[in-house]
């Protein structure tokens, strides 16, 4: 993305930098919320009915009019068999590290799981991928 | 011209979306200042994966036309390329209160489409 318009458009100011990545951050948990909801074969009711809440809730939740706490974050991926990863990336970095999809397209390169990801089982619901 | 090249999608731009933006993003309220930058990130992310998973922030308005929306009502509107896979183009940006679909944009999208694939 660097030197993109886009790039261009979130550099006009400081404030704009902040703000993307908030949203951004917000956007890619929500996919990532869908993407397990997708695996499960769920739909937002019954995530609202086993998280103890309104449909509408989850929506907004997933579409970031409602902030989502941590707690709420780790309940949802408890309730779904999952659990959290954080990884703080430098900005300068792709963001394609997290779709394994996208990389596979783009690069048709081999990969493999990193010994850390793969010892953690096949619970780990978005695998890091390393180039080899 | 281009926005942004993604993983599996490049966004392009039609010059009334250059165009549109500034008059789109000044009718955003101020306290609403994060929605414009939700709309740069729904873009990106639209590059990275192709499509965007919430019906609320990606919906197919018919006849090709698909709504990418910041919970504001700020909205781009745009295609996926007819004759170039993996090309989505932006058409325009407009600031709206409703929910439902105007007319009027599907058709400016629609213009947009024709002129901009034949160029």
């Amino acid at each position: 993305m660097n030197g993109s318009l886009l790039q261009q458009w979130i550099n006009e100011s400081e404030e704009m930098q902040r703000l993307y990545a908030q949203e951004k951050l917000i956007l890619e948990v929500s996919e990532r919320i869908m993407d397990v909801l997708e695996k499960r074969n769920l739909n937002r009711v019954q995530l609202a009915d086993v998280l103890g809440t309104s449909k509408s809730h989850v929506t907004q939740l997933l579409n970031g009019t409602r902030n989502m706490t941590l707690r709420t974050l780790a309940d949802i991926a408890c309730k779904l068999n999952y659990r959290v990863a954080v990884r703080f990336t430098e900005w300068r970095e792709s963001d394609d590290w997290q779709h394994a999809e996208a990389v596979v397209h783009r690069r048709r390169l081999p990969l493999q799981l990193s010994p850390v990801d793969a010892a953690n089982g096949d619970d780990w619901s978005e695998p890091r991928l390393l180039r080899v | 011209m281009i926005l942004i090249q993604g993983a599996l999608c490049t966004i392009e731009i039609t010059q009334d979306g250059l165009d549109s933006r500034a008059e789109a993003e000044a009718a955003v309220p101020n306290t609403r200042k994060a929605c414009k930058a939700q709309m740069l990130a729904l873009i990106g992310q639209l590059a990275e994966t192709r499509t965007l998973k919430s019906p609320e922030q990606f919906r197919n308005e018919g006849q090709g036309i698909f709504a990418i929306k910041a919970n504001c009502g700020l909205r781009a509107y745009g295609w996926f390329h007819r004759k170039r896979r993996g090309v989505f183009v932006v058409s325009h940006f407009i600031m709206k209160k409703k929910q439902k679909l105007d007319p009027v944009d599907l058709i400016r999208a629609i213009q947009n489409r024709e002129s901009y694939e034949d160029a």
